[in-house]
């Protein structure tokens, strides 16, 4: 190879660097992968054990399994069956941009080292090529104009348009259109025609290169700054005669570059100010800069997918979705952080996606579960919403269906599973966990002191249910016991004395006292294993059952503003201070 | 017999927990030419009941009201879905407020709840849509020698005056379905209790005692085998017990199965439809498919 | 509205009973009426049998103001009729109330709750409190108390830590001076030892099971001594007492009885159990906690009873209505400041003239309160009467404690009252449908 290949030094060297920054780009983030801790912290392997157990799994294709793989390597990732699934528009416009790039790096930026080594007769300007490059750069194009339109469309939570996103819509772009541009500043250039006259053309008779620039004015474009011929039918055909013996063996119908000689067209007007602009080298250089950018920064932007993604697919089909091995996971989970592209395929068929647009928490669609993962994992202090993060995160149903629909083959599922494990480690586990960082008396306090975080969402739910402050409600009761008899949760209990003696009835009595914030945090509202005995079996009629569930509700909204760590601290400092005297001892 | 049309919702945990209650469910119901109709439907809204109520009703509302859309009724094998699914019903019935909040946010996808739609749990629909004759005229190979406790789950009993399901405090639908397979149903004093799953995430000692106590009294009552029509129960009696209970060893494993499965057995279908080796705890005195 | 699988009826189906009310007085009309093969719808709350001690009384104090007590129950209704000609039992005679006694007792016995009496005299039992009353008819899990008493034989009573309506000690202090031999003694109830307070039903439960049953016994062995009898708080078991019972006396050794305690208690869980699981067997149609909102009444006499409320009226059909709803806690009877009514067919009741004369002045007045003989004045079919005798409707009934002139309560006569009213009100319909039958033949 020469420098022939780039025809610049500059951009010789410039493609080095690229590559250099490519590889070790690309080393560096799938060493992360090794690195990187998602899910609990607490007796996380080591780097080593993660990779044998890689290794241990890429073993696993020595039996059946290789089908599987086979079929995701030869037609899930060339074919992109999973993202067919998720919509055809999609799949159309990923298609595109997939096969219309990776067409037009191999035949057109790797032509020296792929197309001349298969195609003998291969030459750019020559069908079938350049008509295919125009088709390939179409396919592009198209497919991101198709995104483009997609995400200003159905913009919104579940197809968020950021940075990244931009960034490969608009470097896609520039290289294509900078392409196209390329193509359509030579073909009108006069410069450019006149270096292959002089290099390429023997005129045999006058007249021949009058001709000839007459025939290239017509079908190419080309504009010529002075004519000394008039356009006539006869001066074409003859023009047309010289092309055929002079430049057809190198150069195809300008009609087969659909789209340059059409742009050609545009930019005529202007051909003479581009022609000194030496506007076909600058757009060269765009082009071929923007693609060595690209390269350079494939591993820290989107692009990174294109790597990632297939190896998230053939690791998805060779792995169980449900036992995740307990080493192998942890480079898998991190590796998958990688592959995701912020698609929202999981966020529009979460299931508990209604529950999203009821309670407004961004942390409960799938996609932004997978950002507080990555988060979670990269940062050693707490994040700021870490509140909101761990609602979102317990409000999962594990259905999996995100793992199912994911394109990329995510096994999302068990990124949820340990980021609960994680968040639980951290401090911020299930409501029916944290609830118990407080007793019920603590919680009541608590809970006046932070009146105004509730007092409006109080008004509001009041439309919805009022079972607690009615009291019509309750007022029936005659403590007969009948439900805490029948209760199961009363029967079965077995925490320690204080913490269980709130019993059915007693809350009905303390509903009908007016101390309905004691009654929240009680054991008996958060242990009620809802399963209706009370209420069915109350003489007086009175929704039991129901009433607890509005306790909960109301509890809820009650103590989630209040910090909780509070208490954490507390605990903590007990602990501490026991330890210190036993050591003393 | 008339054609039966029903929108199938499995709820959540069938697909990867419980595949086999999907794949009976559709095996038992077919030759009686009840037709299932997958939707893309969502959580039916339980297990957010807890903390938030309006999100729970609107859950279930989008359930209803997409099969609302394409004029079927529910068929849920799920007790907890089913349950779920008549509360909402019942809440929006009631609450004009939430009706109309609801119904605001389900127009912005071109839906609306109605009412105009049954939900129904399969042994309803087996019982009482099917009817018992077919059922008994089906059956192959009646189950005789096999002693079955049926474990009736709350969210399908309770509350009756919502959920519509069977007699409350006398339900007798679970011990006629079971005698039509030829096996005999067995009467013991915890048939109505809670199976404990509710709390399994929640408080693991409550949840486990309970279960504890069933499969205790169970065998205490001469039963071979629970029988559950229910995705939570099957799964806390038969994962959850076998994953806990196995060093217990003051206990004698109890097997549980699907009722689809005890129907599917008795009626001569395949292994590779009812999944039996699928269940964790095998009955021994159950024939092999 | 779609009703439950057993609550599916037909609506156009005339009932020939419908009963108001689900306590003891509405079980035993239901019973009685679904033994005579008339269709029987009954509604109510879900909770009326549950407070019964269990023990079914007939009579035993009379007069009030003396406290007298009767060992011969017959006796006393003898008694009572001679001074209190308008009292439910100057209704019936002794043959009937007996064999409403014998019907119902055979019932519950053929359905695992076995009950003992001894025809002619009221048995002693001791209660919760060590108190001893009088009683007609008791759980067979009782009986061997009412032998220990009779004997006052050497005897442990057993109680449970956290179990706060029983306590053996008290029992054992008040009965000291008649009852020597007895022996107080607590024990952890076993899987329940961290708790401080325990519930009946939960130990009754519990106790179904043989491993708490075994362990509860080894808890007890070291301090029987030289006991003959072991006692208990009533909690064995919901289900299967007898096999319960037979169990414990088996690994102690020793004859065990329940002792009865305050309702809501087990056995009247025990009473709920069987009354909702075996009288649907029956045919019996039961709308659980279903109310009857308002009645009207077709040109042809039937009742038409809605029990959906006011936004989706349900109408039952019958043919007469036995109004078993109890009094006050029943919501048969409520009481405005005007004074006391009757709400569903607004019949006229026996009453004190205002609200001053409800009570005496001293409220623990041995003789009672006015207020607590109010209720419906009925003929000797037991149709309700207004003031002049005239029957309001000649197909409506009523029974139990919804009666005037008798105050169960101080005498002790609860059960007996309502099973022996509901027996002659459903006997008093039969006789209607047995002369309509012979005159539509002839």
């Amino acid at each position: 190879m020469t420098t022939a290949l780039l025809g610049s030094k500059f951009l010789y060297a410039c493609l080095y660097i690229a590559l250099f920054a490519c590889v070790c780009g690309t080393i560096f983030r799938m060493a992360r992968w090794f690195f990187i801790t998602t899910g609990p912290v607490a007796g996380a392997p080591s780097p080593v054990r993660r990779g044998l157990a890689v290794l241990k799994g890429a073993a696993s294709l020595l039996s059946l399994k290789i089908f599987g793989f086979l079929h995701a390597l030869l037609v899930g990732i060339p074919f992109q069956t999973g993202i067919l699934r998720t919509g055809f528009s999609r799949w159309a416009m990923h298609i595109c941009i997939f096969w219309g790039f990776i067409l037009l790096l191999l035949m057109h930026a790797l032509d020296e080292l792929v197309t001349k080594k298969i195609f003998s007769d291969y030459f750019s300007t020559l069908d079938p090529y350049q008509f295919l490059r125009n088709l390939f750069g179409v396919m592009v194009l198209a497919g991101v104009c198709m995104a483009v339109y997609r995400r200003i469309r159905h913009r919104g939570p579940m197809l968020e348009t950021r940075r990244a996103d931009r960034f490969a819509i608009a470097l896609l772009s520039v290289i294509i259109i900078t392409g196209f541009a390329m193509e359509s500043a030579k073909m009108i250039s006069e410069s450019v025609f006149n270096r292959m006259m002089n290099d390429f053309f023997a005129g045999e008779s006058a007249g021949d290169e009058e001709a000839l620039k007459a025939y290239w004015s017509e079908e190419y474009g080309t504009s010529f700054r002075t004519r000394h011929y008039t356009v006539n039918p006869t001066l074409l055909a003859r023009g047309r005669a010289v092309n055929e013996q002079s430049c057809a063996s190198c150069h195809s119908p300008a009609r087969s570059a659909f789209v340059s000689r059409p742009l050609a067209k545009l930019m005529r007007p202007s051909a003479a100010r581009l022609e000194e602009a030496g506007a076909d080298n600058i757009l060269y250089y765009i082009h071929v800069l923007a693609c060595l950018l690209g390269l350079a920064m494939l591993p820290f932007t989107k692009f990174f997918h294109v790597i990632s993604d297939p190896i998230a697919i053939l690791v998805s089909s060779i792995t169980d979705k449900k036992n995740t091995g307990r080493f192998a996971a942890l480079p898998r989970r991190a590796m998958e952080l990688d592959a995701c592209t912020s698609c929202g395929t999981c966020s529009r068929h979460c299931s508990v996606e209604p529950v999203y647009r009821m309670m407004g928490n961004r942390h409960i669609l799938p996609m932004e579960k997978l950002r507080d993962v990555r988060a979670l994992s990269a940062k050693k202090e707490v994040p700021e919403d870490i509140r909101s993060i761990s609602e979102g995160a317990f409000i999962c149903t594990s259905c999996f269906r995100c793992t199912e629909v994911c394109p990329a083959g995510i096994n999302l599922q068990d990124q949820w599973n340990a980021s609960r494990e994680l968040l639980s480690e951290k401090g911020h586990p299930s409501p029916h966990e944290w609830i118990k960082d407080f007793r019920a008396s603590e919680w009541s306090d608590l809970m006046l002191k932070h009146e105004s975080s509730w007092k409006e969402i109080d008004t509001i739910k009041g439309k919805y249910y009022n079972l607690t402050d009615d009291s019509d409600v309750f007022a029936p009761c005659i403590q007969c016991q009948t439900c805490t008899n029948v209760c199961p949760v009363v029967a079965a209990r077995t925490d320690p004395e204080e913490a269980v003696d709130i019993t059915p009835q007693k809350i009905m009595n303390l509903l009908r006292l007016g101390l309905n914030n004691l009654a929240m945090g009680s054991r008996m509202v958060w242990d009620c294993t809802t399963c209706y005995q009370c209420q069915e079996h109350c003489p007086q009629g009175i929704r039991v059952t129901e009433i607890i569930y509005e306790l909960k509700n109301r509890a809820y909204d009650h103590f989630k503003n209040i910090d909780r760590t509070l208490r954490q601290a507390d605990v903590h400092e007990d602990g501490e201070k026991s330890r210190q005297t036993e050591e003393r001892k | 017999m008339k054609a039966m049309k029903f929108a199938f919702f499995k709820g959540c945990k069938i697909p990867y927990y419980l595949e086999q209650y999907e794949t009976s469910t559709r095996a038992v119901l077919k030759p009686f030419g009840v037709r299932l109709v997958d939707l893309e439907f969502n959580c039916c809204g339980y297990p957010n009941r807890d903390i938030h109520f309006e999100s729970f009703v609107f859950s279930a509302a989008r359930n209803l009201a997409i099969a609302e859309k394409k004029r079927l009724d529910i068929l849920t094998p799920c007790k907890c879905c089913y349950g779920t699914l008549k509360y909402a019903q019942h809440f929006l019935k009631e609450n004009e407020h939430l009706r109309g909040d609801i119904n605001k946010e389900l127009a912005r996808e071109g839906l609306a709840w109605r009412g105009k739609i049954a939900v129904k749990h399969i042994l309803t629909v087996l019982c009482d849509d099917i009817g018992l004759p077919a059922i008994y005229a089906s059956i192959r190979s009646p189950l005789g020698n096999l002693s079955i406790a049926p474990h009736y789950g709350c969210h399908a009993l309770r509350p009756s005056d919502i959920v519509h399901f069977d007699d409350p405090l006398a339900p007798s639908i679970f011990e006629d379905l079971i005698s039509a397979t030829g096996a005999k149903p067995v009467e013991w004093p915890r048939r109505l209790d809670c199976c404990g799953n509710p709390l399994w995430v929640k408080n693991r000692g409550i949840s486990l005692s309970l279960m504890r106590a069933k499969i205790t009294d169970a065998a205490e009552s001469g039963a071979d085998c629970l029988c559950t029509a229910c995705t939570y129960c099957q799964i806390q009696f038969d994962a959850i017990q076998n994953a806990e209970m196995s060093e217990d060893s003051r206990i004698t494993p109890m097997p549980s199965v699907l009722y689809t499965q005890l129907l599917g057995l008795s009626m001569g279908l395949p292994e590779r439809v009812l999944g039996m080796k699928r269940n964790h705890i095998q009955c021994d005195k159950m024939p092999r498919a | 509205m779609a009703l439950p699988k057993s609550h599916n009826y037909d609506p156009a189906h005339v009932f020939d009973v419908m009963v108001i009310g689900s306590g003891i007085a509405g079980m035993a009309a239901s019973l009685f009426a679904v033994d005579r093969k008339l269709s029987t719808v009954q509604a109510g709350s879900a909770g009326g049998t549950l407070f019964t001690s269990g023990l079914l009384d007939l009579i035993s104090v009379y007069p009030i103001e003396e406290k007298k007590m009767w060992a011969d129950p017959w006796e006393a209704i003898a008694a009572l009729r001679n001074d209190e000609s308008l009292h439910p039992y100057a209704r019936i005679s002794n043959d009937e109330i007996q064999s409403a006694f014998d019907e119902i007792i055979s019932f519950l016995n053929s359905r695992g709750m076995k009950f003992r009496c001894e025809r002619n005299r009221n048995l002693k039992i001791i209660t919760s409190m060590g108190t001893v009353k009088y009683s007609y008819c008791v759980p067979e899990s009782m009986w061997h108390g009412v032998e220990a008493l009779e004997k006052r034989a050497p005897c442990c009573i057993v109680d449970f830590r956290g179990l706060k309506e029983f306590s053996a000690r008290q029992i054992a202090a008040t009965l000291h001076e008649t009852w020597p031999d007895i022996r107080p003694f607590r024990v952890p109830f076993p899987g329940m030892e961290q708790r401080n307070e325990v519930h009946a039903a939960h130990l009754a439960r519990a106790l179904e099971l043989s491993e708490t049953r075994i362990a509860l016994a080894s808890e007890i062995k070291p301090a029987i001594g030289d006991a003959r009898y072991v006692g208990f708080p009533a909690v064995l078991g919901i289900r299967r007492t007898p096999v319960i019972q037979a169990h414990l006396e088996k690994i102690l050794g020793l004859p065990v009885f329940e002792i009865p305690m305050m309702p809501a208690s087990v056995p009247g869980f025990r009473l709920k159990e069987i009354f909702d699981t075996e009288l649907p067997l029956k045919g019996l149609l039961r709308l659980i906690d279903k109310r009857v909102d308002s009645v009207t009444r077709a040109e042809n006499g039937n009742f038409l009873l809605n029990i959906g409320g006011e936004e989706q009226p349900q109408l039952i059909k019958a043919r007469t209505v036995i109004l078993a709803s109890g009094r006050f806690m029943g919501k048969g009877l409520l009481s405005d400041r005007k004074g006391i009514y009757e709400p569903l067919f607004n019949l006229p009741l026996s009453q004190p003239s205002g609200r001053h004369a409800w009570h005496h002045e001293q409220f623990l007045n041995p003789a009672g309160h006015p207020i607590n003989s109010a209720g419906v004045e009925v003929d000797d079919s037991f149709r309700p009467v207004d003031g002049t005798g005239r029957v309001i409707h000649e197909n409506l009934y009523a029974a139990g404690s919804i009666l005037a002139h008798q105050d169960w309560m101080r005498m002790k006569s609860g059960s007996g009252v309502a099973i022996s009213t509901a027996y002659a009100a459903v006997n008093a319909i039969m006789r209607v449908i047995m002369d309509r039958s012979i005159r539509d033949t002839a």
